[in-house]
């Protein structure tokens, strides 16, 4: 009887506790904007070691963001994650905004609302080893090859589409998919055109392969579909100003020079 | 259509959002099959292994008894995932397997590789199964059979393994139900199996939790009714036994 009382006493002193916890929560909540994006993708995001040798977001995605945070008066914060779970976490609200080289598609439509276009970039291009890229020249060539690209990207509907005849192999990280490329386990992969210049940079083994994968389509920052926090104004006007003063170029070089140090 | 209908107006984060289903069901279907392939061939390959593994583990020579134990250390305190890694790059990196595809959209230079890691990593857990399982045979059954003049390698084959069989049996369906589950890692490799094609669906329709319910749905379908068949041949051979 006394423990059962003892027990019933304890159960309610926790829930006090409890409850003084929540309270405190609210009051810290709208002094920052949650960006959501893949850092594995130089030289629109990326990971580099800045001077004090802590890990630090870099990239033409991520100084937009840190430009969008600056004109709303709020915090950035940048949240990592593999690019497929890029749209789960805004729909859920983990993240307020998404820039990692999104292009707007029908589908992606449906589940976000999108911002005007800050950046077009070069088109996708096909990366390959240099040994064999003297036999890669047309789309055609890749008829029975295996083709890497990134699980739920525009390069993937790309391999599907127009790579007769080719086998996708669709993986959720870029690094897997130079990984498996640099030790002959895909025959080519498709990247972006930016990205796939960076990596046929930094590696000797990996060139552009001399395809041509048609028109790039431009990016664009995706926020919840509805904006319920009324976003979209804010950043599209910050896009209108980034472009007025080709901002974006700068950051560009910018990236393209801190690249070499990329870590991820 | 009927059928997307009954999700009009549900939110793509819908645990139940199946309006994906008649156009990707495709990929669901093959990554059962894929998953099916690869989960029983492992674990039939790791049989032989297995029983080696434990016989070297019960052996009275130090040296044989240590490399076994050895291995059995490194696969069962190592991550299956590591394991993959460096088997599928390192191992198969050295060893070149040509490019063919079986069963329509099985490509065996990934098959393979997936294959031989999950074989190598079940085998280790397999072998203490079957330790343990001969260990529970009374110990009288091998003195009577030494006795009557059977080698030690007879009674283990004649005596000792049939009846070690009732005990293994239970766990030996736990490992199968665990390799079915294990081997969703080998989609971090792009083998097209169950968890793979979960993932793929959710990115490209942007339906982000009902693919993966499905593909819950569909393990469990595997494994429940394998667990129970598995629990009826073990009834029947103990139907002999007094308790």
């Amino acid at each position: 009887m006394k423990k059962t009382i003892a027990l019933i006493l304890a159960l309610v002193l926790c829930l006090g506790l409890a409850a003084c916890g929540s309270s405190a929560a609210p009051a810290a909540e709208s002094k920052k904007i949650v960006m959501a994006t893949s850092a594995d993708y130089p030289p629109f995001e990326f990971i580099v070691l800045n001077d004090k040798n802590e890990q630090e977001y870099v990239g033409i995605d991520i100084a937009v963001a840190k430009a969008i945070a600056e004109d709303m008066g709020v915090e950035l914060q940048v949240s990592n994650m593999d690019f497929d779970s890029l749209m789960a976490a805004l729909q859920k609200g983990d993240a307020d905004i998404v820039l990692a080289a999104i292009e707007i598609t029908e589908e992606r439509l449906e589940a976000a609302d999108f911002s005007d276009p800050y950046y077009t970039d070069y088109p996708p291009m096909v990366l390959v080893k240099a040994a064999n890229a003297a036999d890669y020249t047309s789309l055609l060539d890749f008829s029975g090859k295996s083709v890497g690209a990134q699980t739920g990207t525009t390069k993937a509907d790309l391999v599907s589409t127009s790579f007769e005849g080719a086998n996708l192999v669709a993986l959720t990280s870029v690094l897997d998919l130079v990984n498996q490329l640099s030790y002959d386990k895909v025959d080519a992969i498709v990247l972006d055109g930016a990205v796939a210049l960076q990596y046929a940079q930094a590696s000797d083994d990996l060139v552009v392969a001399e395809v041509d994968l048609g028109e790039a389509y431009p990016y664009c920052v995706a926020v919840q579909k509805g904006d319920p926090k009324g976003l979209l104004d804010g950043i599209n006007a910050t896009i209108a100003k980034l472009l007025e003063q080709d901002a974006i170029s700068a950051f560009y070089e910018e990236a393209d020079a801190l690249s070499d140090q990329a870590i991820e | 259509m009927w059928w997307s209908s009954l999700f009009e107006g549900m939110s793509p984060a819908n645990f139940f959002n199946f309006s994906f289903l008649p156009k990707y069901a495709s990929f669901f279907i093959q990554g059962v099959e894929y998953t099916l392939l690869l989960s029983v061939v492992s674990v039939a390959l790791a049989v032989i292994p297995a029983l080696a593994l434990a016989l070297m583990r019960l052996s009275k020579s130090r040296f044989i008894h240590g490399l076994s134990g050895a291995y059995i250390a490194v696969f069962r305190s190592t991550p299956l995932m590591v394991q993959l890694y460096i088997i599928y790059y390192g191992i198969f990196g050295a060893i070149k397997i040509p490019s063919a595809v079986i069963l329509g959209f099985i490509d065996i230079s990934r098959f393979i590789p997936g294959v031989v890691a999950l074989a190598l990593n079940s085998s280790a857990y397999v072998a203490e199964i079957f330790r343990a399982g001969i260990l529970a045979v009374d110990i009288g059954q091998t003195e009577a059979s030494r006795s009557l003049g059977l080698s030690a390698w007879q009674s283990m084959r004649l005596v000792v393994l049939p009846q070690a069989i009732k005990n293994i049996l239970p766990a030996l369906a736990n490992e199968l139900v665990t390799m079915v589950k294990e081997s969703s890692i080998c989609s971090v490799l792009g083998m097209s199996e169950l968890i793979w094609g979960a993932k793929t669906v959710a990115s490209t329709t942007y339906k982000t939790l009902a693919p993966y319910v499905l593909a819950a749905v569909i393990y469990f379908a595997i494994n429940f009714p394998a667990g129970k068949a598995i629990e009826a041949v073990e009834r029947r051979m103990r139907r002999g036994d007094k308790v």
